[in-house]
């Protein structure tokens, strides 16, 4: 049995901290007992792997919720540990406050607020059309994560069944586990959403250091991987489109499986299946409505 | 650290200081992957190392000013990450579970892309070690390594002797070897 100083010398030898004379013994020690050997060979695979750890970056949705916390907490905190109302963001709201000039200031970024307000009304309210586009770029990130999932090439690990949950029951977990939402146009879901479509699992992966959701479900028997992940965090996210929903279509060669992707609302989402036509019928998992439903059966490609 | 990286963030202390808001943001832009990334494998919860850093990065507004450079401001930083997280411990709440699972994407690489993510997958590999062991063994682990502290300033976070945090890390090398063996077998590690 190894002591604390036998741990803490081995690691010395390792790091070339040991005098020679320490250092001699401790050669001596290593010839004669095989636990310590082993012990030294453990401890410096170890040390080499962890120096294979690299910073995680916080992910996208994270670092901006943290971000608008740490920001509407700031004047407060200025105010309690400044003591002088010049050193706080309070502080110089106040100054501009006082400003000449600032009235039409004022009126000019109330104008802009209305006309914001009314354009995210307006973008909010129209229903969004959707371009279903054959891809011509490489497969993106998600797309790659997307087929190695779905296709059992890596398992990721902790997966939450949801053989047994509703569409809800996901929603809220993908939100409290990654921060990530999945829109759906069904309301107050019931335990079968409906006949066509059942819930398999969901896992919370990384994709190239992008927290990234992966749900699982069925549509008619046949298996649907949805990655969910924050756009922003991704290199080759496609591009979201103001005026309709871009969606990129990908068929993959051989296999009969092909890849649905697209941005929105800050998210990016790869649909991966074998379903006929473009896989569409994928989409069922958010939208219960016939003519709904309808629209999506009927998609076709524009160029 | 670096010399000159070390002035620059003296200059932006400075500010903070004086409590210029820009100051602030460049603090928390600086710092918040590595404080999250140290908060997340001490907690090994993301839930829980969002809170920690907002927690921390409140407190380092509130108590800049004390930080009067004695220490290497990034030691003092971790110092704080490492009590907000033992606060949360004393407070235990039990709405945090364990959660985390990586994967990477294997299809049509290029070699330069190939690199990069086989250097991703190992550092996930190891970070998926690293959360198994046992957090009075990963602490000073994470510490030594993400936060880049050494074995004294880890002493001085943790409240332990030198050889205590030597003889912790020698143990965690150990058991993470172990516990990541199959990547030995495979020869990944070197």
């Amino acid at each position: 049995m190894l002591t604390d100083r036998d741990y803490q010398e081995l690691l010395e030898a390792i790091e070339g901290e040991l005098d020679e004379a320490s250092a001699r013994r401790l050669e001596m020690r290593l010839q004669a007992s095989e636990e310590l050997r082993l012990e030294y060979d453990r401890i410096r695979s170890g040390r080499s792997l962890m120096e294979r750890l690299e910073v995680s970056p916080m992910p996208g949705e994270r670092a901006q919720r943290v971000r608008n916390h740490v920001r509407a907490g700031l004047p407060a905190a200025q105010a309690r540990s400044s003591g002088t109302a010049s050193a706080s963001m309070i502080g110089q709201h106040q100054r501009l406050a006082s400003s000449s000039g600032l009235a039409a200031a004022w009126l000019a970024a109330a104008a802009l607020i209305v006309v914001a307000v009314a354009t995210g009304l307006f973008l909010q309210l129209r229903q969004p059309s959707v371009q279903l586009r054959l891809a011509q770029d490489p497969a993106s990130m998600l797309e790659r994560a997307a087929y190695t999932i779905h296709t059992g090439k890596h398992s990721p690990g902790p997966v939450v069944n949801l053989a047994s949950a509703s569409l809800s029951d996901a929603q809220q977990w993908i939100s409290r586990t990654a921060g990530l939402e999945l829109e759906t146009d069904i309301p107050a879901t019931p335990k079968n959403c409906c006949q066509d479509v059942s819930l398999r699992q969901a896992c919370k992966t990384s994709v190239e250091g992008c927290t990234t959701m992966a749900l699982r479900y069925e549509v008619a028997g046949h298996p649907v991987t949805l990655l969910i992940a924050d756009a922003a965090r991704l290199k080759d996210a496609p591009e979201p489109s103001l005026w309709h929903k871009n969606v990129v279509y990908r068929p993959a060669e051989g296999d009969g499986l092909k890849t649905l992707s697209w941005t929105d609302g800050g998210q990016t989402y790869t649909l991966i299946s074998d379903l006929p036509g473009y896989g569409q019928q994928a989409c069922y998992l958010c939208h219960l409505d016939e003519s709904t439903r309808h629209k999506i059966e009927n998609l076709e490609l524009s160029f | 650290m670096q010399r000159g990286k070390q002035k620059s963030i003296e200059e932006i202390l400075q500010r903070c200081r004086e409590g210029d808001p820009e100051g602030f943001r460049e603090l928390f832009e600086r710092y918040r992957d590595q404080v999250w990334s140290v908060a997340f494998h001490l907690s090994r919860n993301a839930d829980l190392a969002e809170d920690l850093t907002q927690q921390v990065f409140l407190k380092l507004f509130d108590k800049v000013k004390l930080f009067r450079g004695q220490s290497q401001f990034s030691t003092w930083l971790y110092r704080v990450v490492v009590n907000a997280f033992l606060d949360h411990k004393r407070r235990r709440r039990p709405d945090y579970q364990l959660e985390d699972a990586v994967v990477a994407p294997a299809l049509q690489r290029e070699p330069a892309q190939e690199r990069r993510l086989a250097r991703q997958e190992l550092s996930s590999e190891v970070r998926r070690g690293l959360l198994q062991l046992s957090e009075k063994l990963r602490t000073p682990l994470v510490l030594r390594y993400l936060a880049g502290l050494s074995y004294q300033e880890i002493a001085q976070a943790m409240d332990l002797s030198p050889g205590t945090v030597a003889s912790r890390i020698s143990r965690g090398h150990a058991k993470l070897a172990q516990v990541l063996s199959h990547l030995r077998d495979a020869g990944l590690e070197d």
